[in-house]
């Protein structure tokens, strides 16, 4: 326990150095887009991987006290990846850059179809963009391309400074250690209150130079907030104080205080798509039979949401180690 | 009341239909509504058995907490990409299905597909439904309807026996009024009414409404036990008419050697029964009966010392009645000062249905309907009770013979389960206690969901199931006033206002005595 609290106090000496900036909530609220997207997939054959992705945009605006349901967009497709070149090379150039892109993945199937998402958000958050001026523009993780093609930002920001839109990415979750404790930032920073913002030390954006797309603050954006939230400001960069000013307003939500509600129903909308699975199954089976695939090949492709085969030799394993336990 | 209330969300044929709800409160709905789904080839038309809000764990953790300057996640300040973020369901049960194109009438065999949209029931639909005839009349409307009045069929409804339940205070004398009126009004029978609290004259004695002689008063007769009121005809009972069955039942708590002794005493007497237990001794009997049950017995018959009615030498008014129901005339026997005795109730009840038992079943002589409207049905139809009564093969037999019981009680669960099995309507007011709603509803097709809208029901309000009506239907008792009856359920046809009048007259008369 000793070590576990020797390491538990280090990076806090870092954070007492950083300048953390009280705010309040902007006098004027403007419209807010929240963007984010979700996966599931659904057959695995051989090498390939076959998945249904949701992307959906909600535009809110804080009137009268609660938060209005504005306008919603939505993309959804179908998206098949491979882990086996010859399948890449017939596909599109997306895929095979996206190929070439997470050679290095542990799990590239996921790697892949997690960028796949990103390129989906992005492109519905350029379209939203692109029909708004003066507002906040939201996506769900962080401002950081893995692949610099793939999910828009680059034109997304440009398009938002020109527009006056504020461009946000919040996470839900942030593992990072940008301020250099063995602790999580979001863990480090748990014993600070108040609505505040922190930005994270140089080196760590300089050392993720050409990946992020903008400045990384950490950030409380109500009293009663949860924990602090990773933010990453697109635009504005210069006036972080009026981004969270602006942002705080939709952070208010009894359900999620310091998470911007309109983003909490986005990641609502997008994991429906999980929920629907059983129907995209069944639309499977009728489009395998129809192409002439054995139905039992079909059924005994069905994966889980994360791709893992139904039915898989290590589910039968877990099951026995449990009932043998 | 024609808006939309949600959509489905779930449905079987057997466990009914879930919507989720699009209302801004779930209070605008009520258990016993009647909603229409809207499938696509059907209107499934049902009823409200449950109204839902589930747990939900971001609930349970917001609740009583005391966030500082956030926004109270109500439907009103949050809404969601589906509608409501918070949401009621409502669990709905088919009734009958109405062919979206040829109106026709069905069973509910099928389920409507996801999202279909449930409404509040029009008058268009239930018009489609509930179906008029020449023998009906309504009692109340739908409830969650546009006023809309149901029709009874009280031909149907008197063809056999029917029961009444409620508790206490649940309009259970109102219903039985506005059922006689229905009858009377309709000509489809005649009725014999045993008035323990002088409700059924001319005014009732207890809330001064108007009886059944106000409105019909050449249709309805009124015979007392009490000597003091002078309005009425005098019932006056023969001692010799009296059976040790009638004594078993008027007194309840006789035991086993009692009961014996009291046959004992009647295969040898001289005399009526009465007297002859009066008059027994044990130098004559102690041999025969245990002294100690013989001066019990002759302590109970000592009661009966102060039933005036019970004596020779009077006109028989039994004759009397069987000519007025041969007449198709109706009879309220008004109990008057012995209106609180409740054996006096049981007694005279028990002597004058096995009269007329007799008289339907043994003659050959066609007699017309007469419906029997007994209260405390369960004092005469007790499995203890019903044996030693004529009420049990009355529930069985008569409507053979056109002498139809129709059970009042509050406490159904203590009549006799074969008794209560021949009940082919059943009108049932609120009730709580379980086992009265497992028996009120026995037989019942969905009766746990029919037992959880009788539980629910305000006061005045009847759940009806039967042949007499076309499905079973949760319905609001109209208020019982002289225009509702008349506007409703006389139509203004069996009554002139000179009938009326004169009616009125006579009522300080009644009341006088």
């Amino acid at each position: 326990m000793r070590e576990v609290a020797l390491y538990r106090n280090n990076g806090l000496d870092i954070l007492g150095s950083c300048e953390f900036v009280n705010f309040d909530r902007s006098r004027t609220v403007r419209e807010m887009v929240a963007v984010d997207g979700s996966y599931s997939f659904l057959l695995n054959i051989s090498s390939m991987w076959l998945a249904i992705v949701r992307v959906g945009g909600l535009g809110y605006t804080f009137r009268d006290g609660g938060y209005r349901l504005v306008d919603s967009e939505k993309l959804e497709a179908p998206i098949l990846v491979s882990t086996e070149r010859r399948v890449v090379e017939r596909q599109s150039d997306l895929h095979l850059q996206l190929f070439e892109a997470t050679r290095l993945s542990g799990d590239r199937p996921r790697a892949m179809m997690n960028e796949f998402r990103h390129h989906l958000e992005g492109e519905l958050t350029l379209q939203m963009a692109r029909e708004r001026e003066g507002a906040i523009i939201a996506v769900d993780g962080t401002l950081a391309s893995f692949h610099k093609e793939s999910n828009h930002l680059h034109e997304t920001r440009t398009e938002c400074e020109r527009r006056g839109n504020i461009l946000v990415g919040i996470s839900k979750d942030s593992n990072s250690h940008a301020f250099g404790g063995v602790r999580t930032d979001e863990e480090l920073l748990n014993g600070k209150n108040g609505m505040a913002f922190v930005r994270v030390p140089a080196g760590y954006e300089e050392k993720h130079r050409g990946f992020l797309h903008g400045d990384v603050y950490f950030a409380r954006l109500h009293p009663d907030s949860v924990k602090w939230f990773r933010v990453d400001v697109g635009t504005f960069k210069d006036d972080p104080s009026f981004v969270f000013s602006n942002l705080a307003h939709y952070a208010m939500s009894g359900l999620c205080p310091g998470y911007p509600y309109p983003l909490l129903e986005a990641h609502r909308f997008a994991v429906t798509i999980r929920q629907f699975k059983d129907v995209y199954e069944e639309v499977l089976l009728h489009l395998g039979i129809e192409e002439g695939m054995p139905v039992e090949e079909v059924i005994g492709g069905l994966t889980h949401v994360e791709g893992e085969r139904q039915g898989a030799f290590h589910e039968y394993l877990d099951q026995a180690s449990r009932d043998l336990r | 009341m024609n808006e939309k209330i949600g959509e489905v969300v779930s449905a079987s044929v057997l466990g009914g239909l879930v919507a989720k709800l699009s209302l801004d409160n779930p209070e605008d709905l009520r258990i016993g509504y009647p909603v229409v789904v809207e499938g696509r080839t059907y209107y499934f038309y049902c009823m409200v058995h449950d109204i839902v809000n589930q747990s939900v764990d971001i609930a349970e953790r917001l609740a009583g907490s005391r966030m500082r300057d956030s926004i109270v996640p109500l439907n009103e300040t949050h809404e969601g990409f589906s509608g409501r973020i918070f949401y009621s369901k409502a669990n709905l049960r088919p009734i009958q299905l109405i062919h979206r194109g040829t109106h026709k009438l069905s069973e509910p065999q099928t389920i409507p597909p996801y999202f279909s949209v449930a409404r509040h029931a029009s008058l268009r639909d239930v018009e489609k439904i509930y179906q008029r005839s020449d023998f009906s009349a309504p009692l109340g409307s739908i409830r969650g309807v546009e006023r809309f009045m149901v029709h009874i069929d009280f031909s149907k409804l008197t063809e056999k026996p029917f029961g009444i339940f409620g508790r206490t205070g649940m309009g259970k004398s109102v219903l039985n009024k506005l059922v006689c009126i229905g009858i009377l009004s309709r000509e489809v029978g005649s009725v014999l009414i045993f008035d323990m609290h002088g409700e059924y004259g001319v005014y009732s004695r207890t809330d001064k409404t108007e009886g059944l002689k106000y409105y019909f008063p050449e249709k309805v007769k009124v015979f007392s036990l009490d000597p003091k009121n002078k309005e009425a005809v005098p019932f006056i009972i023969d001692p010799d008419e009296i059976r040790p069955e009638d004594l078993i039942v008027a007194f309840q708590d006789l035991n086993r050697n009692m009961v014996d002794a009291i046959y004992e005493i009647n295969r040898s007497r001289k005399g009526d029964i009465v007297s002859a237990i009066r008059r027994a001794d044990l130098e004559e009997w102690g041999h025969r009966v245990h002294p100690s049950v013989l001066s019990a017995l002759k302590r109970r018959m000592g009661r009966m010392r102060r039933f005036s009615f019970v004596r020779r030498g009077g006109k028989d008014a039994f004759k009397q009645l069987i000519s007025l129901i041969r007449e198709r005339r109706s009879v309220v026997l008004d109990f008057g000062e012995y209106g609180t005795d409740q054996m006096v109730y049981l007694f005279v009840a028990n002597v004058l249905t096995r009269r007329l038992f007799d008289m339907y079943t043994e003659r050959n002589e066609e007699f017309p309907r007469l419906v029997l409207f007994l209260e405390e049905a369960h004092k005469f139809l007790a499995p203890n009770i019903a044996s030693y009564t004529i009420f049990n093969k009355l529930a069985r037999e008569t409507r053979k013979f056109n002498l139809i019981l129709a059970l009042v009680d509050q406490r159904p669960a203590k009549i006799d389960d074969e008794v209560r099995s021949q009940l082919a309507n059943r009108l049932i007011l609120s009730l709580k206690e379980p086992s009265d709603l497992a028996s009120a509803l026995a037989g019942v097709p969905d009766r746990s969901v029919w037992e959880s809208i009788v539980a629910t029901i305000p006061a005045r309000t009847v759940a009806m199931v039967g042949d007499a009506i076309r499905i079973p239907t949760v319905i609001d008792i109209m208020n019982y006033t002289p225009e509702n009856v008349r506007e409703n359920i006389l139509d203004g046809g069996n009554m002139t206002s000179e009938d009326m009048d004169t009616i009125a007259q006579k009522v300080d008369k009644v009341f006088s005595f």
